[in-house]
């Protein structure tokens, strides 16, 4: 489509014109120039935003032909999924860049007149790159022209290729925006570290740069932990964190954006940290760009469960990486020697110095999972063969992390800055005590281990200091407390944390149809399957008494049986069912014997005579499109007398065969109908093996293989991260009302 | 002010070596199947998917069978569900260890052929 690719190409030069006006205008001052650069910048806003809207109006209004709409919807989404489209494939979350990068333009013209020339200019140099990528890769390319073997040009297709099933989610409509606009707000603080690099203000970047650190750092976590509560309810391997290198390469970032506030923190108050600070701002980016690089490029398809395709973006991705990484570090490289080094006073017992501890842990937990995720590119240079490691390397590493953190985070509130003291330390001796008790009461409830038990003490000591400073700000008005909530935020996930994955149960359970059975003290009936709406069907279960409901069905998209579990949140504790698999009732038969029975004809069978005497049609008619149908067959004894009758029935549901067996008159074996074959007047049963089949429950039935759990304590985690939220808003207003 | 530097120096060295421990306990090389079958310790593996696997009721694990490119055919159980796109899959790659016979796969990863993706879905 010529309209969207021109403004694709029209982007770049205005946000090129722009970028070097701006750059003009700091060198000369001239008020024509910073005019020119604003206008630009605004026209490849306007132009921006107008592929945006077209690129979502030809998604609602399927316009097939473009390759991005047909790449990624079809007809049958509903508007809610369509919209969700929009972020579904590369192109799409590149534009969502772009229109969030323009966004913040806006907000730095309008609130940063000072660094404005400089921050822009670097802000608009990562916009204009992802524009290259865009103009390579276009959303409005027909698909005929990308694909001229498969698609006859001017032919628009009827359908398109669909939404990946498994980003039909709710919360997969608010993931992606949320986590992109983190991704985009790091480049705010890079581009303020340049300004300081480049204008030798190492000091006067800080105070403008917090509160969009804070801002960052905000809606990175708020990104990362929907995702992680997208897995957790979709998914259905039941965990909400895999260490997966998606996964990974937003959470290394998000760990050096907090290094990053903390150490702007330390800066704002006594003026040390200044090239730490940078640095820390200019790596924040760049590893953002780096995850991009890993995920986007189909690098780690051999390491990763998400299945990426190989993308023929590799190389611009590379380029993208390098060139900011090269930027980035020639110019701190330029000027870090001149940098005057002011030591951060000082002591032990000081605020500053557990700050320090602090950023030190973050980092290196940041950069050890950096290395971790990065390790088969790495091992592929140095090695003969890639090598690929078990993600329990993530966990051990995360025990004494948390420790650290947790320890830190509870003992910096109570010393001072810059005066060495414990003097307080009385103050919290109460909450000591009371976590030390809480530790026995865990001991016996049954966290026996040595780190998570020392986690679980050390979070509520952390919870109970944090907490508590966080009501007296709040009863005195005072709105800094937002740091205080967030951390005792991070209290809670750390507690919900180990309860919920260290402590958890797990068991994998065959439930037959109709048939309760008793799991962690749960009664769970399988109730069978059925269509849903959206034409893929549910798992019907029954656990105490009402009715919940998982997924199962089969995607011809992923060309994969797809699985969503059943959550049941209790208040202490989620009941989580994840179907493994169905197996249909006549598999379910131990050993049986097939027989095929002729209408009106005696057949032998051990010594009984089986006649099929014909059907019995209206059996009952279940609700629409069920029906039963059951055949009717009467058995002899050897005598030749007749001592009983059977009727296996088979229901038909939509597409969908499943068999009702009976049991045979000897009271103990199966019989279940198998097929019917009209032509030939015949039907064919199997009776399973008597003794076999007698006492277990599964036999003749269709069974649900599925995987129960229970998760203690998983709210706390969901509490805590509300909480972390919460503490970031307002820490977020705090900052932006104080400047 | 010293002993900030000296806890700060714990912490660094302290973690680099732990991490380093724990990354070496938690490399799986990446083998050929013979290899595997003599490893005696957790490995990776990659074979040509042979049959559809089985899911056994009453062990509840999943069996299937992998052939390498070294020609060796290795019984694979894992202990959980079949994956969704197992039957869609050409190659497998199993994470486990070998022991009397079959290789005990702690987990596993799909590979399908990419003609199932459709044009340039890269997400």
């Amino acid at each position: 489509m010529i309209i969207g690719i021109t403004a694709t190409a029209l982007t770049f030069i205005a946000l090129i014109l722009s970028i070097v006006a701006y750059y003009l205008y700091d060198r000369r001052r001239e008020a024509s120039l910073l005019t020119f650069a604003r206008v630009a910048f605004y026209t490849a806003s306007i132009l921006i935003f107008f592929q945006a809207g077209l690129l979502m109006y030809g998604i609602l209004t399927h316009h097939f032909e473009w390759i991005y709409v047909f790449s990624y919807s079809s007809r049958d989404l509903s508007l809610f999924y369509l919209i969700s489209t929009f972020w579904a494939g590369q192109e799409g979350t590149f534009l969502l860049w772009l229109a969030l990068g323009a966004l913040y333009g806006f907000w730095i013209i309008k609130t940063r007149k000072e660094e404005e020339p400089l921050v822009m200019s670097f802000m608009l140099m990562v916009l204009a790159f992802i524009t290259i990528i865009l103009v390579r890769k276009n959303p409005f390319e027909y698909v005929w022209q990308v694909n001229p073997a498969s698609f006859p040009p001017g032919v628009v297709p009827p359908d398109g290729a669909g939404l990946n099933p498994l980003l039909q989610d709710p919360w997969m409509v608010i993931h992606p925006p949320i986590l992109f606009a983190g991704y985009s707000a790091t480049m705010i603080p890079f581009a303020f570290a340049m300004y300081a690099l480049i204008k030798r203000n190492y000091d006067t970047w800080v105070k403008p740069v917090l509160p969009f650190a804070v801002f960052a750092g905000l809606l990175l976590g708020a990104g990362i932990i929907l995702g992680g509560y997208w897995s957790y309810v979709t998914l259905g391997w039941g965990g909400f964190w895999g260490w997966d290198p998606v996964e990974n390469s937003s959470l290394v970032p998000w760990l050096f954006s907090l290094a990053l506030i903390h150490g702007l923190l330390i800066q704002q108050r006594q003026g040390g940290m200044k090239k730490t600070n940078i640095l820390l701002a200019l790596l924040t980016f760049v590893f953002v760009l780096y995850g991009s690089f890993l995920t986007r490029s189909g690098i780690l398809t051999d390491f990763s469960v998400h299945s990426f395709g190989k993308s023929e973006l590799s190389g611009y991705l590379i380029g993208l990486v390098l060139f900011f990484f090269a930027l980035s570090f020639l110019a701190y490289l330029f000027r870090i020697n001149e940098v005057k080094y002011q030591p951060v006073y000082t002591d032990f017992a000081t605020r500053e110095s557990f700050l320090n501890f602090g950023i030190l842990v973050l980092v290196l937990f940041g950069i050890f999972i950096f290395i971790g995720t990065s390790w088969p590119l790495i091992s592929g240079v140095f090695k003969s063969k890639a090598e690929s490691f078990a993600t329990e390397y993530y966990n051990y590493l995360a025990g004494p992390g948390a420790i650290l953190a947790a320890l830190l985070i509870a003992l910096a509130p109570i010393l001072r800055w810059s005066t060495s003291s414990w003097d307080k330390m009385r103050s919290v001796a109460l909450h000591g005590a009371v976590s030390l008790i809480f530790g026995v009461v865990v001991y016996f409830l049954g966290i026996r281990q040595f780190i998570p038990l020392v986690i679980m003490i050390l979070a509520l000591f952390l919870i109970l200091i944090n907490g508590q400073i966080t009501i007296k700000m709040l009863r005195k008005k005072n709105y800094a407390f937002g740091g205080y909530l967030v951390h005792v935020g991070v209290g809670l996930m750390l507690m919900g944390i180990v309860t919920s994955t260290g402590y958890d149960r797990k068991e994998k359970v065959m439930l037959p149809q109709n048939t309760p059975q008793k799991v962690f003290g749960y009664r769970i009936t399988y109730l069978g399957q059925r269509p849903g709406s959206d034409g893929k069907n549910r798992v019907m279960l029954d656990v105490d008494g009402h009715e919940e409901m998982a997924k199962f069905y089969w995607s011809d998209y992923s060309q994969a049986w797809m699985v969503g579990p059943s959550v049941e949140n209790k208040w202490i504790q989620d009941l989580y069912i994840s179907p493994i698999q169905i197996i249909p009732a006549d598999q379910t038969l131990p050993q049986g014997e097939r027989l095929t029975l002729i209408k009106e004809k005696k057949i032998p069978y051990k010594n009984f005579f089986l006649y099929f005497k014909g059907y019995d049609m209206n059996a009952h008619q279940m609700g629409g499109e069920d029906i039963v149908l059951k055949a009717i067959i009467d058995v002899y004894n050897e005598n030749g007398k007749l001592i009983g009758e059977i009727r296996p029935g088979l229901q038909m549901h939509r597409n969908r065969k499943a068999v009702e067996p009976v049991t045979f008159v000897d009271g103990k074996s199966k019989v279940l109908l198998k097929s019917i074959n009209v032509e030939n007047r015949s039907i064919e049963i199997v009776i399973s093996d008597g003794d076999a089949a007698k006492d277990n429950p599964m036999v003749g039935k269709e069974v649900l293989a599925a995987e129960v759990s229970v998760k203690p304590f998983i709210n706390l985690l969901w509490l805590g991260t509300i909480l972390m939220i919460l503490g970031f808003l307002v820490a977020l207003y705090y900052r932006f009302e104080r400047r | 002010m010293r002993s900030k530097y000296i806890i700060g120096g714990i912490i660094i060295i302290g973690f680099t070596v732990w991490a380093a421990i724990s990354f070496n306990a938690s490399l799986t090389p990446y083998v050929s199947i013979r290899e595997a079958k003599q490893a005696h310790k957790t490995v990776q593996v990659k074979g040509e998917r042979l049959d559809n696997g089985y899911f056994d009721i009453t062990t509840k694990k999943f069996t299937f069978k992998i052939r390498g490119e070294d020609g060796e055919v290795l019984t694979v159980v894992y202990d959980g569900a079949k994956p969704g796109n197992f039957d869609q899959a050409s190659h497998v790659v199993c994470v486990g260890k070998y022991e009397n016979g079959i290789f005990h796969a702690k987990e596993l990863l799909v590979k399908c052929p990419s003609k199932y993706q459709p044009e340039g879905n890269n997400s």
